[in-house]
């Protein structure tokens, strides 16, 4: 590969590193940038003979001190590409929040997202790679890499054995690995309710599916409790139980669709970077005891037309004095 | 036949490499942000003497700082040894790991913490001078075989830099459990490890695998005294920011604790007769009762310390002092310190009117310094307001 195309990948990689680390959504095809940018990676080790990470007695002096000047700077670029690419997030995150009312993914803490993950680790692993790809000095140890992809050329194709190995890990990972939970996200509000009596506290949390490279069920909801009943509020696709009418005559119908719903909100928490969420309904029932049952299910498929697809659900039940019985 | 040009040997640059504009703005803006850190949450935004310590010691560090940079490293130096520089690299090493310990996951940073921060500081600039800055000095001031060990302490860097970031990234994976341990490892302290690996690593490996110096040679000129002295004044300075906040943190334990005069904080006198309330702290005796409120800042220790605003009112006619009916006493605890942790006893005071007609009112708390936690002093803060309304702190 010449220096041209070499360069040329590395730009490419660059672009696919800066996708990932942007806060623009992927919706479900995350493992394609994935695959892709491992597909670039394999192209720049073949290209540059694996020189970082061929050890050093393989390697001739010319060789060493090549890939020793490349660790170099490439350490350095890290730092200056964490900069960066934390720029590029924070570009992208007002261009996508500018007509969102509310940050989705707010309510649940699902830790560093696996975009994030993948960002990081190519930065670790293949910027020294990048940098001898680059060989921006030209000098003459220009023959070191030509030397190094002559190497081993036999057994490139095992390389590109990776790339499946990459999308069968991530398909078993979502289509049976075993869900976790996932806190309860900065959002916290606890006080008072709308009418004097009630008690309120926000709830959040979410299951994860695939360890945060498939997705993640949020569940965020304003509950409160009277004594006789808990219940959800804000959400105007669950109304509150009929025993509650008479507090609505001092609310007016705006008030109750407005301000409170932006703290309940059904589907409001999913994360879909990886496999795409579907159907999601959100169910509240009361029992005869005035414990509520507040019920999020979604389908997390992995794959398009349902394939490898499995139901999620995620449950917060508390009693009419506030006890949480079960929650994410 | 491809021949390979021989790179001539650079001649080195002579001395130690000057910090450059960047590195004072760098230090500069460093300075302000810990400044801005450290003096804002301990001064409540004004209280400026309460922060003279701290912007003292702060000063002393920079002080510090610019003294060890301006000691020329001389073959034979003790900095020079392998055994200081492998000594500050673990120094560094457990420093990185005191500041992970001792941060909370959210974006305030504890006094502990900041501490260690500060002793890191430090410690770059030892490690700066150990390595005559080898690692991320320009291309043209190292020779070939200068560059070569760089080259090679980066290779070496990497992969450490490598582990620790998969470490962390396999711990977000894993599980719930390992997920909050990942968030709480990157809180605030974390996040500036990070960065200290990104930016130090390699001059640490540097450090470490440099050869040992050769030996002076004996017919070798002898360093100028004035270098020997600022040499000597620059291990006298980090002496003394290292045994500083620990011989502060003693004081917390030996001073005895001290109290701002009393502010008399009643209202002006009303117009109207015969309500409860306003009075002098004169104490002049009076048919009425005469009421009043008083402040003072109880304080323990100095630059290692802890206060406690204590709020008292009362009420006396010239032969007893009492609490006013229908008023109770509401809690006053220490406000959490410097480097100190306080375990309030008794928050709410205890009111006694003595057979003199004194009022005595009690608050009782534990201080321990947080650096030398083993230490702790029980503090009894009593403000005594006497029968015609003369008030005194007593600790």
């Amino acid at each position: 590969m010449t220096r041209s195309l070499r360069r040329v990948a590395v730009v490419a990689v660059a672009a696919v590193t800066a996708v990932l680390a942007s806060a623009l959504p992927l919706h479900g095809f995350g493992i394609v940038v994935v695959v892709v940018l491992a597909g670039l990676d394999i192209l720049l080790l073949q290209a540059t003979g694996w020189l970082a990470f061929r050890r050093g007695s393989a390697l001739d002096e010319r060789q060493t001190a090549l890939r020793d000047r490349a660790y170099r700077r490439g350490f350095r670029l890290i730092g200056l590409a964490v900069l960066l690419l934390g720029l590029v997030w924070f570009v992208s995150y007002v261009f996508v929040a500018q007509d969102a009312t509310v940050s989705a993914g707010a309510g649940i803490d699902s830790g560093i997202a696996g975009r994030v993950l993948v960002v990081a680790a190519e930065l670790v692993t293949m910027m020294a790679t990048c940098v001898v790809a680059w060989r921006e000095d030209g000098s003459p140890e220009s023959d070191g890499v030509a030397a190094g992809a002559g190497q081993g050329r036999n057994g490139q194709w095992v390389a590109w054995l990776l790339l499946p190995a990459i999308v069968a890990a991530w398909l078993l990972a979502v289509a049976w690995g075993p869900p976790q939970s996932v806190a309860r996200g900065s959002i916290s509000i606890i006080g008072g309710g709308p009418a004097s009596g009630w008690t309120c506290h926000e709830f959040g949390g979410g299951t994860m599916i695939g360890a945060e490279f498939g997705a993640t069920v949020g569940l965020r909801a304003y509950v409160c409790w009277d004594g006789t009943d808990a219940f959800v509020w804000g959400d105007p696709a669950v109304p509150p139980p009929a025993s509650l009418n008479h507090y609505f005559k001092p609310f007016t119908a705006l008030e109750f669709d407005g301000a409170n719903t932006l703290e309940t909100g059904c589907g409001m928490d999913n994360l879909s970077d990886f496999a795409s969420v579907g159907a999601t309904t959100c169910t509240e029932r009361i029992d005869a005891g005035g414990t509520m049952h507040y019920t999020v299910s979604a389908r997390v498929s992995p794959l398009p037309f349902g394939i490898a697809s499995r139901e999620v659900s995620v449950a917060l039940v508390v009693t009419r004095t506030g006890k949480v019985l079960e929650q994410p | 036949m491809n021949s390979t040009p021989v790179r001539e040997p650079r001649r080195r640059r002579h001395g130690a490499h000057r910090p450059g504009r960047a590195g004072v703005l760098l230090a500069l803006a460093v300075a302000l942000l810990v400044l801005l850190i450290v003096t804002l949450p301990a001064a409540g935004g004004s209280d400026i003497p309460s922060i003279l310590p701290t912007l003292g010691y702060l000063m002393l560090v920079f002080v510090t700082w610019g003294m060890v940079a301006g000691v020329r490293r001389e073959p034979g130096s003790w900095l020079g040894r392998r055994a200081v520089r492998r000594g500050v690299v673990a120094a560094i090493a457990a420093d990185c790991v005191g500041v992970v310990a001792t941060s909370s996951p959210g974006a305030q940073l504890g006094s502990a913490t900041v501490l260690l921060l500060l002793f890191l500081v430090l410690l770059n600039i030892a490690l700066g001078r150990a390595t005559e800055r080898m690692a991320t000095a320009p291309d043209g001031s190292v020779d070939e075989r200068q560059e070569a060990l760089r080259n090679h302490a980066h290779r070496l860097a990497y992969p450490v830099f490598a582990v620790i970031v998969g470490a962390l990234l396999i711990a977000d994976v894993v599980s719930t459990q390992s997920r909050t341990w990942t968030e709480h490892a990157l809180g605030s302290g974390g996040l500036l490890v990070f960065l200290e690996l990104l930016f130090v690593l390699p001059g640490m490996v540097l450090a470490v695998i440099e050869p040992a110096p050769p030996p002076p040679e004996p017919d070798a000129p002898a360093r100028p005294r004035a270098a020997n002295r600022q040499a000597r004044v620059a291990v006298v300075l980090v002496v003394m920011v290292f045994a500083l906040p620990f011989l502060a943190s003693v004081g917390v334990v030996v001073l005895p604790p001290h109290s701002s005069a009393v502010i008399d904080t009643s209202p002006p006198p009303p117009q109207v007769s015969g309500t409860p309330g306003p009075s002098s702290t004169g104490g002049q005796q009076a048919t009425s009762p005469q009421c009043g409120s008083f402040m003072s800042t109880v304080s323990a220790g100095w630059g290692v310390s802890a206060e406690m605003p204590v709020f008292a009112y009362a009420c006396w006619d010239g032969h007893r002092a009492s609490a006013p009916s229908g008023n109770t006493y509401g809690p006053v605890c220490w406000a959490p310190g410097t480097l100190v942790a306080v375990t309030a006893e008794q928050c709410t005071p205890s009111a006694v009117t003595a057979s003199d007609g004194t009022l005595t009112l009690t608050w009782r708390a534990t201080v321990s310094p947080e650096l030398l936690p083993f230490l702790n002093r029980r503090v009894e803060v009593k403000v005594i307001i006497d029968k015609n309304g003369q008030v005194e702190v007593h600790t």
